[in-house]
């Protein structure tokens, strides 16, 4: 009975020795029949295996956590700790998740642009998230960094981690346009963030109820699907998407997403939603067939990924079953991002593609009055409207020079289309309140995007502002997604927020003058706006220009007797003036959050400070100025420049390019 | 409670059609082991061709074990496995290669099937070249 144990246990482990220690790496880490898993036969490997061993040098990113303390061993601990990485040493904030590590960095100390990381243990099956970013960087999605690092921690070796970068607001300040949020559900943001917020909201309930495709950057949504079919990923873990308020859509992100409860953010809800639609699914099949005709290109690129950690993965294991191992990897990604199946992957959704029918609505008696083809032509007459009067879209409203529009307090018009006043010098649009001492609502134009609004010889005052389903107006004359251009027009005496705003767009206005109000003059939102030989006049309003996310350029316009702003700048917004005069204002210019100021050739006299650049809150921006040949005299202060911003004075003549190659024009 | 009942029975039967194919294969390493162990004996010492005790408590172990993915449950699976073999080898006397078949079907529960091919060719090998025992 010995000898028959001998012999049993012998020839078996004979066999095995010669098995694993023969037959190439690429069969060994195919796949096995008998339902035999990679994992057992990459243990037998490891203790068959007996081949010489031609190792690579092992070059691993190394993250060494100090500790004078606490080591951190249990789940959910958190303490700030020293980290020393590839010439970074600072204090971190680290908290245990289960297995994995997170790092938060300080505000101005990012390592390499980072502000937070997700370290998990990596296996052989963490090269997946490498390809994935790889393959989403060739298609032009935006991705959080990751990296293999082995982590140290009290000077205790954890292994090997996959280091990836967390998409939080701090990268999107990084990655998105101007005012882009990851907006969550709770509703506790403030101010402009509440704003953007809310618009954020009703851009997922537009996408998720009425099956509104424009709410989504549907390209970045297909890559996203596809490359997170092939990687294994669900929304919940690795996406997420940010909202950008200048195309109310949502814009997919690959990466890390660490949620404090389990609710997700609205864009990921929306991304988790588009995933599963139809509509998506076919869009990645499209994808998957553009990715299998550059199929090439990406094998070439995984296998320089696979070329690049395989000596990560050596630890007890031959070099070369590793990269065998890898190569399986490559192959099952690769055909997996090739074929891809979104119903197994993310589920199918059931989407009301029915179109429902657009309710008739009776046109308002006014307009049938003035319907021309598909115009409503206001004439030259004294016109009193006494309630809200909406315009259907397809529509286009026309007021004629000498047309005079008495507004009944409360009342206003809703245009959603393409809006002309013909005012001129001699027989201008006048637009007043029937009752000096109560305010009309506005006038306010939806547009799609490229709506033309032309106004000329325009007067107009008393109005406030108009609430409406699509989005609040939130001025006395208010667009949003229109192509505006006003000239020749005075603006006077708005008791809403704002005298003209526009969101989303383009706003040329020309010599024309806006003063008095309850707050502001003028609002460009996530827009472009260019203003020349233009007056803004205080006579009470606090604030002459504001610009949130907004690309301005004033020439020739004064700003005159603000007691709070004369032009305020926030959320990245840029601002080139030239040859602009601000006298008398509390602070003549401000810069915020991000937000940037050119000057040359202004004159900044008398007021209470010239250039104010700050930061509104932390994790913010300051605000950033450029200044060529101007004149400051007789201001308060000439500056005030707090440490997160920065002041830098040109020399010479402000260069053409620098206007022109930044777009501002 | 007859909720939870309901969903640990699905997680039992949940993959019948590879719990069906365990079946048979565990079948037949026991017919084929048994077979080994009662060779070269004299018909009066032979024991049954299938031992059914040894069976139904191994095909139950390779059931548990499927249900169970802990490294700590795994331990009281592997334990309890060693003590239903000793309990059924001294209660029975049996020749029926009972530790082996326990041992088999844990494996084969765990989804380690290349350790359990591995462990029947040497059960296979060792049984093949053994000479009989002595009945008591």
């Amino acid at each position: 009975m010995p000898m028959a144990l001998l012999v049993g246990l012998g020839l078996p482990v004979l066999a095995l020795f010669g098995l694993f220690s023969l037959i190439p790496y690429d069969q060994i880490t195919a796949q096995w029949p008998m339902g035999i898993t990679a994992e057992e036969v990459h243990a037998y490997q490891q203790y068959f295996d007996q081949r010489p061993d031609t190792m690579a040098a092992v070059d691993v990113q190394r993250f060494d956590l100090d500790s004078t303390g606490d080591c951190m061993e249990g789940d959910g601990a958190e303490a700030t700790r020293s980290l020393n990485a590839k010439g970074y040493a600072d204090n971190v904030l680290v908290r245990r998740a289960d297995e994995a590590w997170m790092l938060t960095f300080p505000d101005g100390q990012p390592f390499r642009k980072q502000h937070a990381l997700q370290l998990s243990p990596a296996s052989m099956s963490a090269i997946r998230a490498l390809y994935a970013r790889e393959v989403a960087h060739v298609y032009g999605l935006s991705h959080g960094h990751a990296e293999l690092v082995r982590l140290w921690s009290c000077g205790d070796d954890q292994g090997l981690f996959l280091a990836e970068e967390v998409i939080e607001q701090r990268f999107v300040d990084r990655e998105g346009s101007a005012g882009s949020s990851l907006v969550d559900s709770s509703g506790t943001m403030e101010g402009d963030d509440a704003m953007i917020a809310e618009e954020a909201r009703r851009s997922a309930r537009s996408l998720l109820e009425k099956a509104d495709w424009s709410r989504i950057n549907e390209n970045a949504a297909a890559v996203w699907g596809v490359v997170s079919a092939a990687a294994g990923y669900t929304s919940a873990e690795r996406g997420a998407a940010w909202f950008d308020p200048a195309t109310r859509a949502f814009l997919p992100a690959l990466g890390a997403s660490v949620r404090s409860t389990a609710t997700m953010d609205v864009g990921t809800r929306a991304l988790a939603f588009y995933v599963r639609t139809p509509e998506a699914q076919r869009k990645m099949g499209a994808l998957a067939a553009t990715m299998r005709q550059d199929s090439a290109e990406l094998e070439h690129r995984l296998a320089e990924v696979d070329a690049i950690n395989a000596s990560a993965f050596v630890g007890d294991t031959r070099i070369g079953y590793v990269r065998a191992q890898l190569g399986q990897e490559r192959k099952e990604f690769l055909h997996r991002l090739f074929h891809p199946d979104p119903v197994a992957s993310f589920g199918l959704a059931v989407v009301d593609t029915m179109k429902k029918a657009v309710p008739v609505v009776e046109l308002d008696p006014f307009l049938r009055r003035y319907l021309v083809g598909d115009t409503v032509r206001i004439p030259r007459a004294k016109h009193v409207i006494d309630h809200v009067i909406t315009v259907p879209a397809g529509i286009g409203v026309v007021l004629e020079k000498g047309a005079r529009l008495n507004m009944a307090p409360g009342s206003g018009l809703v245009v959603n289309g393409s809006l002309h006043m013909r005012g001129t010098g001699l027989n201008p649009v006048f637009i007043r309140p029937t009752d000096d001492g109560a305010a009309w609502a506005g006038i306010c134009v939806n547009g799609t995007g490229s709506t033309r609004c032309v106004i000329t010889g325009l007067k107009m005052s008393g109005g406030s502002m108009l609430k409406d389903a699509q989005g609040d107006h939130t001025a006395m004359l208010s667009f949003h997604g229109c192509e505006v251009s006003i000239s020749s027009s005075a603006i006077t005496g708005a008791r809403g927020p704002a005298a003209v705003a526009i969101e989303r767009g383009t706003m040329s206005m020309r010599e024309c003058y806006l003063s008095s109000g309850t707050e502001g003059l003028v609002d460009v939102t996530f827009a472009k706006g260019g203003f020349s030989k233009c007056s803004f006049m205080s006579e009470g309003a606090p604030v002459g220009g504001r610009g949130k996310g907004a690309q301005l350029r004033f020439d020739d316009c004064g700003f005159t007797g603000f007691r709070s702003e004369g032009l305020s700048l926030r959320t990245k917004s840029t601002a080139v003036l030239r040859r602009s005069v601000f006298s008398a204002n509390g602070t003549a210019l401000s810069a915020m959050d991000g937000s940037e100021v050119l000057l040359d050739g202004c004159t900044l006299s008398g007021n209470s400070t010239a250039i104010d650049l700050h930061r509104s809150r932390p994790g913010q921006p300051g605000g950033k100025a450029t200044v060529y040949q101007n004149t400051f005299t007789t201001n308060g202060s000439d500056k005030r420049v707090d440490e997160w911003s920065t002041w830098t004075a040109g020399t010479g003549p402000m260069p053409e390019q620098v206007s022109s190659a930044a777009g501002k024009d | 409670m007859p909720e939870q009942t309901g969903n640990i029975m699905d997680s039992f039967l949940q993959g019948w059609k590879e719990l069906v194919i365990l079946f048979f294969l565990l079948l037949l390493a026991a017919v084929v082991l048994s077979w080994l162990a009662n060779r070269r004996l004299r018909p009066v010492d032979r024991g049954p061709a299938l031992s059914v005790p040894m069976f139904i408590s191994a095909f139950g172990l390779l059931m548990l074990a499927r249900h169970f993915h802990h490294d700590r449950w795994s331990a009281v699976i592997i334990a309890v496995g060693l003590a239903v073999a000793g309990v059924i080898i001294s209660k029975s006397g049996t020749r029926a290669p009972v530790l082996a078949m326990i041992m088999l079907a844990v494996l084969l529960g765990f989804g380690l099937n290349l350790s359990a091919l591995m462990l029947f060719v040497v059960a296979f090998i060792a049984l093949l070249l053994s000479r009989p025992a002595q009945k008591k």
